[in-house]
């Protein structure tokens, strides 16, 4: 009976051996895999999986579609590079593709570029030094969001300046009554909001983290003025205790809550608001970044695709890129997310949708921004100076470790030179 | 005649060893060894990398943040072991005894313990929370505070936040792991000893301590490790921050590898513990050799 039961297992095994060897020569099928953005706007992901599928639908091929939220996507990216297995095709952060073109991991999109056309101010944020290896998928422009009732209730105006921002923020700030008056996130989270914010108001006060030769400036009069600025708005209480480790998403959530005044976001907070709290977006203006002596400097980024040169299936991965620009489905795309994404080709702006004035407002905005590593060359050393939000770490030393703003300066100098390597 | 089936004996035992041993060093030995050589490198993702000699073991000794984050790893081991042993000893003391609801409440012990790491992790960071957490509001209802406490955005607070989430997720394992002893116990032990006068304290450090001894070894031992090695709970809830002081060995060698990409640094902050954790399997092994004695 022992001996019976023994070979019946061993030919079911050496069957199901040979089965999956014949199912595995059945499906010889090219394979293209997709890490797409978890994006706040879940129409996104719906229609891109759906273009995808299609996309591989047209041209015979197994399709992998995954979603990544931002914050864990370098790490597993990292480690499938590391595995020799990246991914064919990622949207990400446009300062965080930069650091992948600087590998050599990246392919040349010089046919989608060549291809598609793309605006000047879209082409601004994927300039990378060594060639064309990223894409620009859409724009991000941020603005100020203020609740104008709160200012209103005080007989305040609506400020244009930073440091009317901050006597202003002062007369509204509630504490006792749960409300704050600022909602800015300075969290070493992974994320870009809280290193662009530090960024924007160091050069709104005339200090220039890295200049345009790439070489590092930081450590000035005008960068100590600004992270002086900055850590009073910690430490004189005027943003939630916990902002100072808020990722991306806290600002989004405390503004929804009703919990802050002002916070600075791209259009995803606007959409969030059309959708789920009207009421709250009644009580909101959305106003352009208050201003310095030395102006206002908007940091303007954007998602962005890149194709790994490792990945299985280069040549699809540029047929695919290319089609979703497709203008019928591109333009669809933008009036689905609402205003948060501003288009990165000509050519679809002449509807209804962008002849509104809230939406033409966020497209006018998109193009009079700077790339997130302006006045500085986009090398990947410099977008992984970005990347690793110096500047943040900076703030919370003086803030949490009462350190002086001038030591926290020098180190940040010395923390911005090692990771150049000057 | 013997000495030969000796030898065949052996040799049958080595031939029937082999294919596991060589599936331990693929799996384990080959990567323990890659990776000892790359912690003398300035390996990063995506470059070629060089030799550099005891380079990376310098940098990280003589940076103060690995001194910090090694101090934490230390403090959150012991604070966490201590206080799961103590109170999983009580909890298990109690529920050896009969009461009413007894296996209802050995059943609800278990649920920190079943939760995935994950989600407990979000709910208490959730509740952690200064605006809208539930143990500021509570706090603040009861009248204890007046303003909330920034449980995981200020420097003291941060590691005792995680400390506490690493104590309700572990009780259970030591609550279990006694239990099972205390029942094994032979009850004409206490008999005898309430015959000879041993009072309450008496019995418990006489004969329930001692039987239970090598149940207490391994699971602290265990349990040590795992809390030495604690990621995700720590990770999930602070991210390590504010400014590392919530961090611990795991979340800065993750941190160096994938954020800042110095997987060599990175190796060599993993290497430079081993030590640490070879002493503890020195002492584990020394207590229970002793047991066996």
């Amino acid at each position: 009976m022992k001996r019976i039961i023994s070979i019946i297992l061993g030919l079911a095994i050496v069957t199901s051996i040979f089965a999956n060897g014949a199912q595995e020569q059945n499906t010889n099928k090219k394979k293209l895999v997709f890490w797409d953005k978890s994006e706040y706007v879940q129409d996104y992901n719906v229609l891109s999986k759906q273009h995808f599928d299609e996309f591989c639908a047209e041209n015979n091929i197994d399709g992998e579609y995954v979603i990544i939220p931002p914050n864990d996507l370098k790490q597993k990216l990292l480690a499938s590079i590391e595995g020799g297995n990246p991914p064919d095709i990622i949207v990400t952060d446009d300062f965080s593709a930069k650091q992948y073109a600087g590998m050599e991991q990246l392919l040349s999109v010089d046919s989608v570029m060549n291809a598609v056309p793309f605006t000047t101010a879209a082409k601004n944020i994927v300039q990378v030094t060594n060639g064309n290896f990223i894409v620009p998928m859409c724009i991000l422009a941020p603005a100020m969001y203020i609740r104008a009732d709160k200012w209103e209730e005080k007989g305040l105006d609506l400020p244009t300046t930073w440091d009317e921002l901050y006597e202003t923020a002062k007369v509204v700030n509630d504490p006792e009554n749960d409300f704050y008056a600022l909602g800015y996130p300075m969290g070493a989270s992974g994320g870009g909001d809280a290193e662009a914010m530090c960024r924007s108001i160091i050069l709104s006060f005339g200090g220039v983290p890295i200049d345009e030769n790439g070489v590092v400036t930081i450590n000035s009069a005008e960068t100590l003025s600004a992270l002086k600025f900055i850590a009073k708005l910690y430490t004189e209480n005027l943003c939630p205790p916990s902002a100072i480790t808020w990722d991306d998403m806290g600002n989004n959530t405390a503004y929804g809550a009703g919990s802050v005044g002002v916070i600075q976001n791209s259009g995803s907070v606007f959409s969030q608001l059309q959708k789920e709290n009207p009421e709250l977006l009644a009580k909101t203006r959305i106003l352009s970044y208050p201003s310095g002596v030395a102006g206002a400097f908007i940091p303007t980024g954007g998602n962005v695709f890149c194709a790994f040169k490792n990945g299985e299936s280069n040549d699809l991965a540029i047929e695919y890129i290319k089609s979703f620009f497709e203008k019928d489905f591109y333009e669809n795309l933008l009036t689905k997310m609402l205003g948060m994404w501003q288009p990165t080709i000509t050519g679809v702006t002449d509807n209804d949708f962008w002849k509104d004035p809230i939406n033409s407002g966020w497209l006018e905005s998109s193009k009079h921004g700077v790339n997130n590593l302006y006045p500085a060359p986009s090398t990947d050393l410099i977008a992984n100076a970005f990347s690793e939000q110096l500047c943040v770490k900076a703030i919370q030393q003086i803030v949490l470790n009462n350190v002086d703003p001038q030591i926290a300066l020098d180190n940040l100098e010395q923390s911005f030179k090692d990771t150049l390597g000057q | 005649m013997q000495n030969n089936l000796k030898s065949i004996e052996r040799k049958l035992g080595y031939t029937f060893s082999f294919p596991i041993l060589f599936l331990v060093f693929i799996i384990i030995g080959f990567p323990s060894i890659y990776t000892f050589i790359l912690s003398f490198t300035n390996k990063r993702i995506g470059y070629p990398y060089h030799f550099i000699g005891i380079k990376n073991y310098v940098d990280i000794f003589k940076n103060p943040v690995y001194w910090r984050v090694l101090s934490n790893t230390i403090i959150y081991t012991f604070v966490c072991i201590i206080i799961k042993l103590m109170l999983g000893f009580a909890f298990a003391l109690l529920l050896n005894e009969n009461f009413k609801g007894r296996g209802f409440v050995r059943v609800a012990m278990l649920v920190p313990w079943a939760i995935p790491g994950m989600v407990a992790a979000h709910t208490w960071r959730w509740m952690y929370n200064d605006q809208y957490g539930i143990i500021n509001a509570i706090l603040r209802n009861i009248g204890l505070i007046d303003n909330p406490i920034p449980w995981l955005s200020d420097m003291k607070l941060a590691l005792i936040a995680v400390i506490i989430v690493n104590i309700w997720r572990g009780i259970p394992f030591f609550l279990f792991s006694i239990l099972g002893g205390l029942q094994t116990i032979d009850s004409q032990l206490y008999d005898a000893a309430k015959v000879d006068g041993a009072g309450i304290v008496s019995r418990f450090l006489n004969v329930t301590v001692p039987s239970i001894a090598p149940v207490l070894t391994i699971t602290t031992l265990l349990s040590t490790i795992w809390t030495f090695n604690d990621f995700d709970n720590i990770w999930l809830i602070t991210g390590g921050g504010p400014l590392n002081a919530s961090s611990v060995i795991s979340t800065f060698t993750y941190e160096t590898a994938f954020i800042s990409n110095q997987m060599g640094r990175a190796l060599a902050v993993a290497i430079s513990i081993i030590p640490i954790l070879i002493g503890l399997m020195f002492v584990a092994n020394k207590l229970l050799s002793r047991e066996d004695k």
